[in-house]
């Protein structure tokens, strides 16, 4: 690399990758520079092996005797009583294995919500609404007008952010109204106003939406009190784009 | 739910990148590694399939295989000490361990091997690298198929159809940026799993 050029863009190294056709910009760079040689590469094994196993057959389903075997290799060394594969799933409802069990299930049935959550897929309205089915209502830690920043388009968008406690796990909620659609993406950030540190904790899509999101176990709240949006483009940098569309305080 | 099971790697890493951490597999293996015996039948339902395979088409014997796989997820209950979810995700972990004890079987002295092993492997001599090959290959088509839509189809019309980002645009009537996303979001989880299932 000479002269402050920029390193390929993420797209560019995985068409690479992939073996489509390049500018001879990118060829000529991919010359110059092991660096980006070196992730096409890497990428490009990866693509091979995928390719390698286009025909591959699926998976084979081990014969019953295989869980068997495990659970009686389990029963030499605990004392809990163990449910045949299959049938009998996390949500069969078993009621009578104990407390080690009960545990397992109240937390494994947050999954749906939480794997959901996690991918950015939008649910209903307001984190008490979100879970609002389950015996334990959220505790509520601190929420969030959002509105426009000063660098960004001011028409009409806003949000409000929470914080709140769901089975023992804490979850951002985010609704945006209004939101244009992004030039990149919507990534949701908690900052600290005081160090300028930041966490990336997820994206939103735009429009109208509301997005459950978990929030890292440790975030001092009484640090981070602040929650922004910001539209990052799809350059592969993890870093925040400096735009940011939404901004609040987080008030407990 | 363990403090582990939501940590991000870093404060700017990009959620997505965490993604096996913090879903059902990082339940999952959080359950696990606290010792939590419902969650060996719970990585078996989802992932009992993904050790046989990989038992099975490394050394060809289905009851060498069933054997392996036993001892995996025996194994694995035991070491459950020594699992790291910050160090690696849970299912690359069951992974990484089916690998080493599939290849372990191959590498015993013939003597040691059944005739029906033996036999598989026509020239006596099993070849490692190809069942290194072999595991690299199910790890890969198993997390393709885990994957959801449209990336699923992204990812197919790119890897198999070889159509460029933009092709695939028109062709699915998406926005490029979209398609661009989902296939560079998709490399690098196939990525992650498959150096996280390589790792010893
Ligand atoms: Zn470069």
């Amino acid at each position: 690399m000479s002269d402050g050029n920029r390193h390929l863009d993420a797209d560019a190294l995985d068409a690479a990758a992939l073996g489509q056709p390049a500018s001879a910009e990118t060829t000529l760079h991919l010359a110059e520079c092991s660096l980006c040689q070196a992730e096409v590469d890497d990428l490009a094994g990866v693509v091979s092996v995928a390719r390698a196993a286009e025909h591959d057959p699926p998976l084979t389903t081990p014969p019953d005797a295989v869980w068997e075997g495990i659970r009686a290799g389990l029963a030499t060394s605990t004392p809990s009583r163990q449910p045949p594969p299959g049938g009998s799933s996390a949500s069969a409802g078993v009621t009578d294995l104990g407390q080690v069990r009960r545990k397992a299930e109240s937390r494994l049935r947050f999954l749906p919500l939480l794997a959901a959550a996690v991918a950015g897929i939008v649910v209903g309205a307001g984190v008490v609404a979100l879970v609002g089915d389950r015996q334990q209502s959220p505790e509520v830690l601190a929420s969030a007008s959002l509105g426009p920043v000063a660098q960004g388009p001011a028409d009409g968008q806003s949000g409000v952010a929470e914080i709140a406690v769901v089975d023992g796990v804490q979850m951002l909620s985010v609704t945006t109204a209004n939101l244009a659609d992004p030039d990149g993406f919507y990534e949701v950030w908690l900052l600290n106003l005081n160090t300028g540190g930041m966490i990336a904790m997820g994206t939103v899509p735009g429009g109208a939406h509301q997005t459950l999101l978990p929030v890292p176990p440790g975030v001092d709240l009484a640090e981070y009190r602040a929650v922004d949006i910001s539209d990052e483009p799809f350059d592969g940098n993890p870093g925040h784009s400096s735009v940011s569309v939404l901004r609040g305080d987080l008030n407990t | 739910m363990s403090a582990t099971a939501l940590r991000l790697a870093s404060p700017s890493t990009p959620l997505w990148d965490t993604l096996p951490m913090v879903g059902v597999e990082g339940e999952i293996g959080a359950a696990f590694a606290a010792g939590d015996p419902v969650a060996v039948e719970q990585a078996y339902q989802r992932w009992g399939g993904l050790v046989y395979t990989i038992a099975l088409r490394t050394v060809g014997d289905p009851d060498d295989a069933a054997d392996i796989t036993q001892a995996t997820f025996l194994s694995a209950w035991h070491g459950r000490a020594s699992y790291d979810p910050a160090r690696a995700p849970f299912k690359s972990w069951l992974t990484t361990i089916a690998r080493r004890r599939a290849v372990d079987h191959l590498r015993r002295p013939v003597g040691v091997r059944e005739f029906a092993t033996a036999e598989h492997h026509e020239g006596g001599q099993p070849d490692i690298d190809h069942a290194e090959g072999l595991v690299d290959r199910i790890v890969v088509r198993e997390e393709l198929d885990s994957l959801g839509e449209p990336a699923r189809t992204i990812v197919d019309l790119a890897f198999y159809s070889q159509l460029s980002h933009s092709e695939i645009a028109t062709k699915l009537d998406m926005p490029l940026g979209t398609v661009k996303s989902h296939l560079r979001r998709s490399l690098n989880r196939l990525r992650t799993r498959l150096e996280g299932s390589r790792d010893v």
